[in-house]
């Protein structure tokens, strides 16, 4: 009997390549579970990706999806956090760009390759993003608020520079700040 | 009722019981200018056997609620029917209000109040019979007992004694002679008494039967019995009588309790799921179609097989031609004889998908068109009502073809049209006197009617009114400052009458909830042209005026115009492009402060896309543009555009519930290449001209416009200074609401962008006071807070500000574009 498809084409790796999925596959396997075996859990799954070269942790329930960034149409008027809107399934949204929000450098048009859809409720919104690094499990309590960066969607920055973003106060605040909230 | 009411039934009860009260709403209306007449005569049988019918239907589905509430409605219709009252205003008004709480409890059941609240409006009309004594209550008439005891048999199952009794009475009492209502009333007899005390009530039997009643009531009217409307109800009562026949072979289980019920109505106050009815001859269409898609799937998935053997046996063929095992020529040949077989095949396919997906299209195309008659029929009730506040009579007459259209449009349609059957009503009608005295009748005639013509539908607003006075409109304009004195002199007569489209413009001299807030014609023009039509008029002073609006048939798709502006690609819609051409910069001239080109002996105003977009005023293009003319009604104007791309079929897909709008955008549509494009809303880019033409007009007269900045911060207030001032706009700075009061005391301003928390006068206070003077009462004001959460916002649009901005949320382009648009709106 062959091997299935998937595991032929692992074989068909190359050592190093296949050390990594082996090690993301535990990565993901891992248990939720509190290392510190009391009280409840703050292990929580979270999604990285980089903008303007930074690190930004989204927990995983918000994430709706991921995709490749094929097309943007420019939206006239538009603050410059909203980069244009873009087509996910079908249905169109608003694509945000995190380091214009956070006025850290911005990506160049070509180096955002990727879409990480975000739903909060029933607002969803797409983040743009360098590239989609990994998903892994991390501690709520390693995220510090840091006293430099006041936003309302940030929730801590942990030791690994990791920013930890809040997608609904996210959304909230992007959408708010493109509705000019005329009254 | 002991059986649980299938969902489906009660769907179907939902919509024969909607359409019926549409019914009811016109035959009243209409029923009310022809009462005495011969045609009223049969209008009122319609009216009562509508209500009649309502109302079993309303038993049929255990609806007791809308049964109980029809009843005084059919009760006074029946009065009026058999000569013990007369028709009157009152008991058609108390009709009309009764049939709106029916429409209430239409998808949720009424409340006993809301019952007892139908009946109380008809008992609250008194009829008119001054000289006629109260007769009694009489008994049921034998059709009557007949409806009663066939919603008895819905709900409490068959009465066999009862049915003798009642069928009986039908029988004798018989008003004419007639074969059809033997047959009938004896096949209803047999069906009926054939089924046992206790037995479930065969489906369809209640619905037959109410067939029998409306055929038995129609004998001796002027109605003729027709054969083929006495077999359709024998083969009705016959299909039952086998239902039940079958049912009754050792159906012990009908006898048994009901297993877990059903839903037996729509949850309370879950809003009814917008539905279309479709032929089953379209949704065949639309299956077959997807089968060929299916099958076309299967073809492409062997063609993507055919390539992966194509690609190795390319690879076969080059090791071969490296082992020099066979003549490179004739295996390149022979690779490419293959390469081109599959091409053609590819080709041929991606034809046939074309095909498909068009055909597809044209059909859900043809699923969303909807009847536009209901919807105009339905405002006949709005003109009434109307006509009856301001003290006119008037009717709405409803002509016109059976024209349909998209659901959506024509959801979008209403209100133009309601605004223009209003405007027909309060403006365009005299009073009956005056009428009178003009030498017309004293009722008002609006029709209201549709057409299909091409790939629009037409709809017309007609009235025979005073029409529109060229001189109101242009002494209005003038003053309300829209016109000045010395242009209408020279204006031609059109032009002015075209400014009763413009915002601000009303006739009326006071503001009423009807009409005169002067917000009317210009929101329908806007409405009309947000759905890609159009809207013009015409009038005859003293003989009235018709307003015709060009929509659209459907939505779905449409053309657009691929153009390039600044970094962007954009799409406009076709229907607002009436000509493309090229502009040398030596024919780019100035009107009225405004970048201007020459077009079929006019002037039209020149905005370069890209600084349309951008909200910056208008550069004149150092070399030859592509012109873009959009038309919107009688405007024009030219869009200065780097490039033209061509046109594409487009699919406008609206931004995601919930998304923010932004102002200038319809929506975004995929290009054939794959491209995801702006489609801009032209409505939106004339009202963003006309804005920038603002800040144009103040720079070309050189008087700056006067922003009053106020805050207590004083780096916030150099920073909004140094914003406004880049913008060409001066300044003035006050460092709270009190010192900006006395600053407005001795200079004129023509904006105020004030912060909220302040000390002496906050913000709140600062604006309440503006509004209450009536120098600044309309003064453009914007706050600028650092308070951001709902309620503040709420605050700052209870007192009466223009906008709220938040700091931490601030924009410079996005105070420009706010302080702009303010500015350029009318004072």
């Amino acid at each position: 009997m062959s091997a299935p498809n998937g595991f032929r084409r692992f074989l068909e790796l190359s050592p190093p390549d296949r050390a990594v999925l082996r090690e993301r596959a535990r990565e993901l396997g891992r248990p939720l579970t509190n290392p510190q075996g009391e009280g409840p859990s703050d292990v929580f799954e979270l999604l990285e990706l980089s903008s303007g070269g930074q690190t930004f942790g989204i927990p995983i329930e918000a994430v709706q999806g991921v995709s490749e960034l094929t097309g943007i149409a420019t939206a006239p008027r538009a603050p410059p956090l909203l980069r244009g809107f873009v087509s996910f399934r079908g249905e169109i949204l608003f694509g945000l760009e995190l380091s214009t929000l956070l006025h850290t450098g911005a990506a160049g048009f070509t180096d955002l390759r990727r879409m990480v859809v975000l739903s909060a409720g029933a607002l969803r919104a797409v983040l743009l993003a360098e590239h989609v690094l990994t998903i892994r499990s991390a501690h709520a309590s390693s995220f510090v608020r840091d006293r430099l960066v006041q936003h309302p969607f940030v929730l801590g920055v942990d030791p690994g520079l990791v920013t930890l973003l809040d997608p609904g106060a996210l959304i909230a605040h992007a959408f708010s700040s493109i509705s000019g909230s005329a009254v | 009722m002991n059986e649980p009411i299938e969902p489906e039934l009660l769907e179907i009860f939902e919509a024969e019981a909607t359409s019926i009260l549409s019914l009811l709403t016109e035959l009243l209306v209409n029923f009310e200018f022809s009462a005495t007449s011969d045609a009223g005569a049969e209008l009122l049988r319609e009216l009562f056997r509508h209500a009649h019918s309502f109302k079993g239907a309303a038993a049929t589905v255990g609806r007791e609620d809308l049964a109980e509430a029809v009843h005084g409605l059919e009760s006074r219709l029946d009065n009026v029917r058999r000569g013990r009252e007369l028709p009157s205003r009152a008991l058609v008004d108390a009709a009309l209000c009764a049939i709106d709480v029916l429409s209430l409890g239409i998808h949720t059941p009424l409340t006993p109040e809301q019952v007892a609240s139908a009946n109380a409006q008809l008992s609250a009309a008194p009829p008119v019979s001054p000289g006629v004594r109260e007769e009694p209550q009489p008994a049921l008439s034998p059709l009557d007992a007949l409806m009663a005891a066939l919603t008895s048999l819905a709900q409490s199952g068959p009465d066999p004694e009862r049915w003798a009794k009642t069928l009986e009475r039908v029988w004798t009492e018989r008003t004419a002679n007639s074969p059809g209502h033997d047959a009938v009333v004896m096949l209803l007899g047999q069906t009926v008494q054939a089924l046992r005390p206790g037995q479930k009530v065969p489906t369809g039997l209640v619905e037959a039967g109410l067939l029998a009643v409306d055929l038995l009531q129609s004998i001796g009217t002027p109605v003729p019995l027709t054969d083929a409307s006495v077999r359709a109800v024998l083969h009705a009562l016959g299909d039952v009588q086998a239902t039940a026949r079958q049912s009754s072979a050792g159906n012990a289980a009908a006898a048994a309790p009901a297993t877990p019920a059903p839903a037996t109505a729509a949850p309370a106050n879950s809003a009814p799921e917008a539905t279309v009815r479709i032929p089953v001859t379209l949704l065949d269409s639309i299956l077959y179609r997807l089968d060929e898609l299916a099958a076309l799937r299967l073809r492409l998935d062997h063609h993507r097989r055919s390539i992966e053997e194509s690609q190795e046996a390319l690879e076969s063929a080059v090791m071969r031609v490296r082992a020099r095992q066979t003549d490179p020529v004739a295996e390149l040949d022979f690779q490419k004889r293959g390469l081109e077989r599959l091409h053609q095949q590819l080709t041929q396919e991606g034809y046939q998908l074309g095909l498909l997906v068009q055909a597809l299209q044209d059909d859900v195309k043809e699923v969303r068109l909807v009847p536009v008659r209901p919807l105009l029929t339905a405002l006949g009730r709005t003109v009434r009502d109307l006509a009856h506040r301001l003290g006119k009579d008037a009717l709405l007459e409803v002509g016109g073809d059976d024209v349909r259209l998209d659901k959506r449009l024509l959801e979008l349609i209403k209100d133009p049209l309601t605004h223009l059957l209003r405007n027909a009503v309060d403006h365009g009608l005299e009073t009956p006197e005056e009428r009178q005295r003009a030498g017309k009748s004293p009722a008002g005639r609006i029709q209201l009617s549709a057409f299909a013509r091409d790939s629009q539908v037409i709809l017309e607003v007609r009235d025979d009114g005073r029409g529109i006075s060229f001189e109101r409109v242009r002494d209005t304009a003038i003053g309300r400052g829209i016109l000045d004195a010395e242009r209408a002199s020279v204006l031609p007569e059109r032009e002015i009458l075209n400014l009763i489209f413009e915002p601000g413009f009303s006739t009326s001299s006071i503001v009423t909830e009807i009409s005169g807030r002067g917000v009317g014609l210009d929101v329908v023009r806007e409405n009309v042209a947000a759905l890609g039509g159009r809207i013009e008029f015409f009038s005859t002073p003293g003989n009235g005026a018709e307003f015709r609006l060009s929509i659209p048939l459907t939505l779905a798709t449409s053309r657009g115009l691929v153009v390039r502006a600044g970094t962007g690609t954009f799409c406009l819609p076709l229907n607002a492009v009436e000509e493309v051409f090229v502009v040398e910069t030596a024919s780019i001239g100035v009107a009225q402060g405004q970048l201007a080109i020459p077009w079929r002996h006019q002037a039209v105003t020149l905005v370069p896309l890209a600084d349309l977009l951008e909200g910056r005023p208008s550069q004149r293009p150092n070399r030859a543009v592509h012109a873009v003319l959009l038309a919107l009604s009688d405007r024009r104007l030219a869009l200065g555009v780097e490039a033209l791309e061509g046109q594409e079929e487009i699919v406008v897909k609206a931004l995601a519930p919930g998304t923010p709008r932004l102002p200038l955008v319809a929506g975004v549509s995929s290009l054939a290449d794959g491209r995801l494009v702006t489609v801009l809303e032209p409505s939106a880019l004339f009202a963003a001209a006309a804005a920038l033409r603002g800040l144009s007009d103040r720079r070309a007269e050189g008087t700056r416009a006067v922003i009053l900045v106020v805050d207590d911060s004083l780096t916030s207030r150099t920073l909004m200074a140094s914003v406004l001032e880049r913008a060409g706009y001066q300044t003035l700075l006050a460092p709270d609401g009190a010192a900006a009061l006395a600053l407005l005391a001795s200079r004129t301003v023509d904006l105020v962008l004030t912060d909220v928390e302040m000390p002496v006068l906050n913000g709140l206070g600062l604006v309440e006071q503006l509004r209450a003077r009536p120098q600044t009462a309309r003064l453009p004001v914007i706050l600028l807070t650092s308070l951001g959460s709902a309620q503040d916002r709420a605050r700052g649009a209870a007192s009466g500000a223009d906008a709220y901005l938040v700091k931490k949320e601030f924009e410079a382009a996005q105070l420009l574009t706010l302080v702009s648009a303010l500015l350029a709106r009318p004072s």
